[in-house]
C-alpha cells in the first residue's frame, strides 16, 4: 500500500491541545463576562466552564491520538471554540441549563471515544450488515414515542421532573448517513441506472437493495408522522449521497421536488406548518410572542447589530427557544455580526475539512460516510441559519455544538469521530 | 465521484456565502429599523429601567426623580414624591401604558441617551454628554399644593398664571391619580380602574373640554387646545384682559438643566393671539368686585374677582370664578371651575369656586416676598 501521507507532525496534536484548552478558556472568559454584567464575581461557573470544556474535547483528543492517529487536526479545535460558545449563550440564558448541557459535553464525548475504540479493531470496514442493528434500533426508538404519550422525544424521568431527553431524530439522520453510504457504495451500479435493469441482472443483489430501501421508507413514514422535518432532512440526505456516488441530476431535482411537495402539502400534515408558512410570509403583522419565531429572532439579531451588546448584556431571553432552534439569534445578539459570521465560518470551516476528507478517501463507502457526515454537519445547520434569518419559512431548527441537547451534542462528537477515522485510515 | 461532491461543496459554499449576505442585511442595514420596531419587546425593556431626569418646581422642589431599582440591580425605578398633587402636569413615564404630561412633552430630553445603537456609541465616543436633563417647571409649590389641598374631592380645576409671562404657577384637577401607582407592582389593574372610571381621572381638565371627549387626549402640555371653558382659557383671557390686551401663550417648563445643574435652555415668554372669548372676559374683568382675601390688606393693592355658572354642551352647568391680586396690575390671574358633582346635583354653587380661588390667592400673597 502507497502511503499517500507521511506520518503526521507530532507537534500538531499538541498544537490541538493547546487550542482545545484555548477553547476552554474562551468558555471561561465568556463565563466572566456574563457574570460580571449581573455584577458578580464568581470563579466557580468560570473553572466550571474551563474543565468541562478541556475535559470534554481533550477526551476525544485522547482516543483520535490512541485509536485514530492519523486524523486531520483541523476538525477538533473548531468545534470546541463553537461548543465554547454555545456553551457561553445557554449559560447566559440559564444556569442550570448550562450544568445539565456540560454533562451532555462530556457523556458524549466519553461516548465518541467508545465508539473509536470498537471501531479500532477491524476499521470502518465496508459491509453493510454492520448497521442494520442500528436502523433497528431507530426504527425502535422513533415507533415507541410515537406510539407513548404523543411526544416525539423519549423522556427518562427523575423525581425532579423530565432530566434525560433524547431526540431520536438525531439519531436516525447518523444511523441513515452510514446505511445510505453503505447501500450506495456498494450497489452503485443499482443506483447509477436507476434500479431499472440491474434488477434483472442480478436478483440476488435487488433483495437487499429493496427491502433496505422499503425499511427506511417506514423509518422516514414513521418519522414524519412526529417529526417531519427530520424525514425530509434524511430524504435531502439520501437524494444528495445518490447525487455524490452516481453523478446523476436526477436525485437533486426528485429532492427539490419532494421539498416543494412538501411545502404545498405541509399545511395538511400539520397544522404548525401552516403557522409557521403564514410567520415566514409576513411575520412584522403577525402576533407577537412565541409563535412569531422570525420576528423575535430578527429583534435579536438586529439588538446585536455589529459587534454585539456583549455577553450578558442583551435580551436573549426574549427569543423564543434561544437555547435549541434560535440559539443564533441569541449568539447574534450579544455578540453581534462578527459573532454569527465567526460560527458560520467555523462551520464551512468543518464542512470544508469533511469534505476534504471525502475528495481524498480512495474507497467509495469512506468517500460517501465523510460526504455524508459532512453534509449531516453543514446541511442542516444552512437550514437552521436559513429559518433564523426567514430565507426559508420556520426552518429553524437546534445546531449541534451550539444549542443545548444530549443526542444533538452526542450527534455532534460522533460526527467528528467518524470523520476523523475515516482521515486516519485514509491516510494509513 | 470527486465531480458531484465538489459541486455538492459549491452550492454549501453559496449558500453559506448568501446566508452571510442575509445575516449582513439585518445586523447592519436593518438594525436600527428593528432595534426601533414599537413591537420589539426590547423597546420597552429599555426603556422601562433608564434613569430619567429630575423634574423640578419652580422654587425647586424635586417633583420625579429616578431611584435605583432595589429589585434590579443597574435599572432605575421613577418616583413621584408627590404623587397626585401634579399628577396631571408631571404625568408620568410608564413602560406598559406610555408617557403623559412633561414626561411625554420632554421625553427626549428627560432620557438618558447613553445607549448601544450606533448613534449612542458614536456621541459617546465624541464626548457628547449623554446624561438625562432635568426640567424646571414654572409651578410654585406652595401654590400648588394649596390649589390640590382646597379643590379636594370637588371635581373641578384650579389653574394660577402669572400674566405677565404667561408662566402657570398652579394647575391642579380633581379627581387626580397617583403616577406611583401607574410604575409600580399591581400597574395593569391601576390603570384599568383608571381609564374605566366615567370620572376621566387621567383627564387634564384645566386644558380643556368635557370629560368623556377627553380620556384619550394627551393635553396638559399641548396648551394651544383649549377650551374657552376650561380654567386655563379663563385665566388666559383675564390675564390678557388685566394687561390691556396683551395675551401670553401659557408654559409650564421654566428651564432645562444638564446633569452638572448647568442651564441648557430656557423658555421666553411669547405672545399670542387668540380674540375668542376675549370681549366677555373684558367686560367680565370690569365688573370684578373687591375679594376679601386673607393676608391682603396688610399689603398695597387689593384682590378682585368675579364668578358664575356657565351651561356645558353635555348638559348641566359649572360654577365659574376668577381672582386677581393686585386689581390694578395683577401679577396673579386665578381661575377656578367647578363642575357638577354627581346625578341629581343641579350645580354646586359659586361660593364653593370662590372660596378654592380666594385660598389660593392667600397662598400666593403668602409666597411674595412683600418687597415686590
Amino acid at each position: 500500500m502507497v502511503r499517500a501521507h507521511g506520518p503526521p507532525d507530532p507537534m500538531s496534536r499538541q498544537a490541538e491541545f493547546v487550542f482545545v484548552c484555548g477553547s476552554g478558556g474562551l468558555a471561561a472568559f465568556g463565563v466572566v463576562l456574563v457574570n460580571l454584567a449581573r455584577e458578580e464575581v464568581r470563579a466557580t461557573p468560570a473553572l466550571a466552564a474551563f474543565v468541562v470544556l478541556a475535559v470534554a474535547f481533550g477526551l476525544l483528543l485522547v482516543a483520535l491520538r490512541a485509536w485514530a492517529p492519523d486524523a486531520t487536526p483541523l476538525l477538533v479545535p473548531t468545534a470546541s471554540i463553537l461548543a465554547a460558545v454555545g456553551f457561553v449563550t445557554i449559560y447566559r440564558l440559564d444556569e442550570d441549563l448550562a450544568g445539565l448541557h456540560s454533562w451532555w459535553l462530556l457523556l458524549s464525548a466519553t461516548m465518541s471515544a467508545i465508539w473509536l475504540y470498537a471501531v479500532s479493531e477491524k476499521g470502518l470496514g465496508h459491509r453493510g450488515g454492520g448497521w442494520w442493528p442500528l436502523l433497528a434500533l431507530a426504527a425502535g426508538l422513533v415507533a415507541i414515542p410515537s406510539l407513548g404519550s404523543g411526544s416525539d422525544l423519549i423522556w427518562v424521568a427523575w423525581e425532579s421532573g423530565p432530566a434525560l431527553v433524547l431526540d431520536p431524530g438525531e439519531i436516525v439522520k447518523l444511523v441513515t448517513v452510514a446505511l445510505f453510504a453503505t447501500l450506495l457504495s456498494e450497489r452503485q451500479a443499482f443506483f447509477s441506472a436507476g434500479g431499472r435493469y440491474t434488477a434483472s441482472l442480478n436478483p440476488a443483489r435487488v433483495t437487499t437493495v429493496w427491502p433496505s430501501l422499503v425499511l427506511l421508507g417506514l423509518v422516514l413514514v414513521g418519522v414524519a408522522i412526529r417529526d417531519s422535518g427530520t424525514s425530509m432532512i434524511v430524504l435531502g440526505m439520501f437524494c444528495v449521497m445518490a447525487y455524490m456516488a452516481t453523478d446523476r441530476a436526477a436525485y437533486l431535482v426528485g429532492g427539490l421536488g419532494a421539498g416543494i411537495l412538501w411545502l404545498v402539502a405541509g399545511p395538511w400534515l400539520s397544522g404548525g406548518i401552516q403557522t409557521r408558512i403564514t410567520v415566514w410570509t409576513d411575520p412584522w403583522n403577525q402576533p407577537e410572542g412565541p409563535g412569531n419565531r422570525l420576528a423575535e429572532g430578527l429583534y435579536g439579531l438586529g439588538a446585536g447589530s455589529l459587534s454585539g451588546t456583549g455577553p450578558g448584556l442583551g435580551d436573549p431571553g426574549l427569543i423564543p427557544d434561544s437555547t435549541t432552534s434560535l440559539v443564533f439569534a441569541a449568539v447574534g445578539e450579544e455578540l453581534g455580526l462578527a459573532g454569527t459570521v465567526v460560527v458560520l465560518a467555523a462551520y464551512a470551516l468543518m464542512v470544508v475539512t469533511g469534505f476534504g476528507i471525502a475528495l481524498r478517501a480512495r474507497q467509495v463507502f469512506h468517500k460517501l460516510l465523510a460526504g455524508g457526515m459532512s453534509l449531516l454537519l453543514g446541511g442542516p445547520t444552512a437550514l437552521s441559519v436559513a429559518g433564523v434569518v426567514g430565507l426559508l419559512p420556520g426552518t429553524a431548527m437546534p445546531i449541534p455544538f451550539l444549542s443545548y441537547g444530549l443526542s444533538l451534542t452526542m450527534a455532534g462528537f460522533v460526527i467528528l469521530a467518524v470523520l476523523a477515522r475515516v482521515s486516519h485510515e485514509e491516510r494509513v | 465521484m470527486n465531480g458531484p461532491i465538489r459541486r455538492v461543496v459549491l452550492v454549501l459554499g453559496i449558500i453559506f456565502l448568501v446566508l452571510v449576505v442575509d445575516l449582513t442585511y439585518w445586523q447592519a442595514i436593518a438594525a436600527d429599523r428593528l432595534r426601533q420596531n414599537p413591537r420589539n419587546p426590547r423597546v420597552e425593556l429599555t426603556r422601562s429601567g433608564q434613569e430619567r431626569g429630575e423634574i423640578l418646581s419652580a422654587d425647586a422642589v424635586v417633583l420625579a426623580r429616578s431611584v435605583p431599582d432595589p429589585l434590579d440591580p443597574g435599572a432605575f425605578r421613577r418616583e413621584y414624591l408627590y404623587g397626585s398633587v401634579y399628577a396631571h402636569v408631571v404625568g408620568f413615564s410608564s413602560a406598559m401604558f406610555g408617557d403623559r404630561g412633561v414626561e411625554a412633552a420632554h421625553a427626549t430630553l428627560l432620557r438618558s441617551r447613553r445607549d448601544l445603537t450606533t448613534s449612542g456609541i458614536l456621541n459617546a465616543l465624541l464626548g457628547e454628554d449623554l446624561r438625562p436633563r432635568s426640567i424646571q417647571l414654572t409651578l410654585n409649590h406652595e401654590l400648588q399644593a394649596t390649589a390640590a389641598r382646597v379643590l379636594g374631592d370637588r371635581r373641578g380645576s384650579v389653574v394660577a398664571l402669572d400674566p405677565a409671562t404667561g408662566q402657570v404657577l398652579a394647575m391642579a384637577n380633581s379627581p387626580t391619580f397617583n403616577p406611583n401607582a401607574l410604575v409600580g407592582t399591581n400597574a395593569a389593574v391601576v390603570w384599568d380602574a383608571l381609564t374605566e372610571s366615567p370620572d376621566g381621572p387621567l383627564v387634564n381638565r384645566a386644558v380643556g373640554g368635557s370629560l368623556p371627549e377627553l380620556l384619550t387626549a394627551e393635553g396638559a402640555i399641548t396648551l394651544d387646545e383649549m377650551d374657552p371653558r376650561s380654567a386655563l382659557g379663563i385665566a388666559t383671557r383675564v390675564a390678557a384682559a388685566g394687561q390691556d390686551g396683551l395675551m401670553m401663550r401659557p408654559y409650564v417648563t421654566a428651564r432645562v438643566f444638564d446633569a452638572d445643574s448647568d442651564q441648557v435652555s430656557q423658555t421666553d415668554p411669547e405672545p399670542m393671539t387668540d380674540t375668542f372669548g376675549y370681549e366677555a372676559a373684558l367686560s367680565l374683568y370690569g365688573e370684578s368686585r373687591p375679594l376679601a382675601v386673607r393676608g391682603a390688606r396688610d399689603r398695597p393693592g387689593e384682590p378682585a374677582g368675579n364668578s358664575g355658572v356657565a351651561e356645558l354642551d353635555a348638559g348641566g352647568s359649572a360654577a365659574w370664578f376668577f381672582g386677581v391680586w393686585p386689581a390694578a396690575r395683577p401679577t396673579i390671574v386665578v381661575a377656578v371651575v367647578v363642575y357638577p358633582g354627581g346625578p341629581g346635583e343641579i350645580g354646586p354653587g359659586r361660593a364653593a369656586a370662590a372660596s378654592i380661588g380666594r385660598a389660593v390667592l392667600a397662598a400666593w400673597i403668602e409666597v411674595i416676598p412683600p418687597a415686590s
